[in-house]
């Protein structure tokens, strides 16, 4: 939801896509950080392969962004999966037809939500 | 990290954090351990097998977690030391994560402090669907926020790295200007992240 609604406020055109994989959208260096992500998240020692390649598009800060939040994510999602979260109201509401369409719905923690 | 926390002490918080980093995923085709069958009784680290399956899940499996698998983790181990073990988990993940993505040496574990855990269960606290309860009285903002709140000192450590780390001030905010990637830069990083660890929430 926040990917959207980032892109939207800046007119951006992001493609939602791009969280399972697929298209960014017009997301600046989108599928370069996709694949950062992607590796980072696997094998982080193999994504150092990517830190030139990002550092030429979106400069050595860009990279430490990158990184931190891939880093931050990582505790986030086990917040949420080991305390079983439920979505909030709001974003249950508002995510159904991403989730639907992303395939989210199949991910073991949708059980802890209603309906 | 050091001090005696809500649930576990000193000696036991620093032995999370280094299980923490020493868990690893399981073959391909092993199944997990049924948290039942598995012994609290003591090694020499301080923590039994099943605190160490508890932090291994957690650590490197967490998008298998289900209702059931918490439910028999929390029966045996206690809300306060199960929550207090998913607070450790998530502090020293993202930190050691960041070292390793960055090329830097991980921190290295503190010398663990004495005193006794508090065990004091905060007030205000209720059953609103998580695993756990957590903080109801007066709650406004994300669940994500409120998670731990069961283990008040640790919830509080926890999103003072999540704020550090990503928002700061702005999460409300739109449009980011205080950092070099763009807020949809930020935001597809993280969305994958999160897809990528089959996390829903």
């Amino acid at each position: 939801m926040l990917l959207r609604a980032s892109s939207d406020a800046i007119d951006a055109g992001a493609d939602v896509h791009g969280a399972v994989g697929g298209a960014t959208g017009s997301v600046p260096h989108g599928g370069l950080l996709m694949a950062y992500a992607e590796a980072a998240n696997r094998d982080p020692e193999a994504a150092r392969a990517l830190d030139d390649d990002v550092i030429a598009a979106v400069g050595e800060a860009g990279l430490v962004d990158a990184a931190v939040i891939v880093a931050v994510f990582n505790g986030l999602v086990r917040s949420a999966d080991g305390i079983g979260i439920p979505l909030d109201d709001t974003m249950l509401a508002a995510t159904a037809d991403v989730r639907s369409v992303l395939g989210l719905d199949s991910f073991a923690g949708a059980a802890n939500n209603p309906g | 990290m050091a001090v005696a926390g809500t649930w576990w002490t000193a000696t036991e918080r620093v032995a999370i954090v280094a299980a923490t980093r020493r868990s690893l995923p399981l073959p391909l085709g092993e199944a997990a351990p049924d948290i039942a069958g598995l012994s609290d009784a003591v090694g020499s680290d301080g923590l039994s097998p099943l605190t160490h399956e508890v932090v291994r899940r957690l650590a490197v499996d967490a998008g298998r977690i289900t209702r059931d698998w918490a439910s028999a983790a929390i029966e045996r181990m206690g809300q306060g030391h199960y929550v207090e073990t998913v607070a450790l988990v998530v502090q020293t993940v993202p930190i050691d994560l960041l070292c390793d993505l960055l090329g830097r040496s991980r921190q290295d574990l503190p010398v663990p402090g004495t005193g006794e855990p508090s065990r004091v269960v905060p007030d205000g606290l209720g059953q609103e669907g998580a695993f756990v309860p957590w903080a109801v009285d007066g709650w406004f903002g994300p669940n994500v926020a409120r998670a731990l709140s069961f283990v008040p000192e640790d919830n509080s450590r926890r999103m003072a790295v999540v704020t550090s780390m990503y928002s700061g001030r702005h999460f409300e905010e739109m449009v980011w200007r205080h950092r070099a990637l763009s807020r949809p830069q930020v935001e597809l990083v993280a969305a994958r992240t999160s897809a990528v660890n089959e996390c829903f929430y």
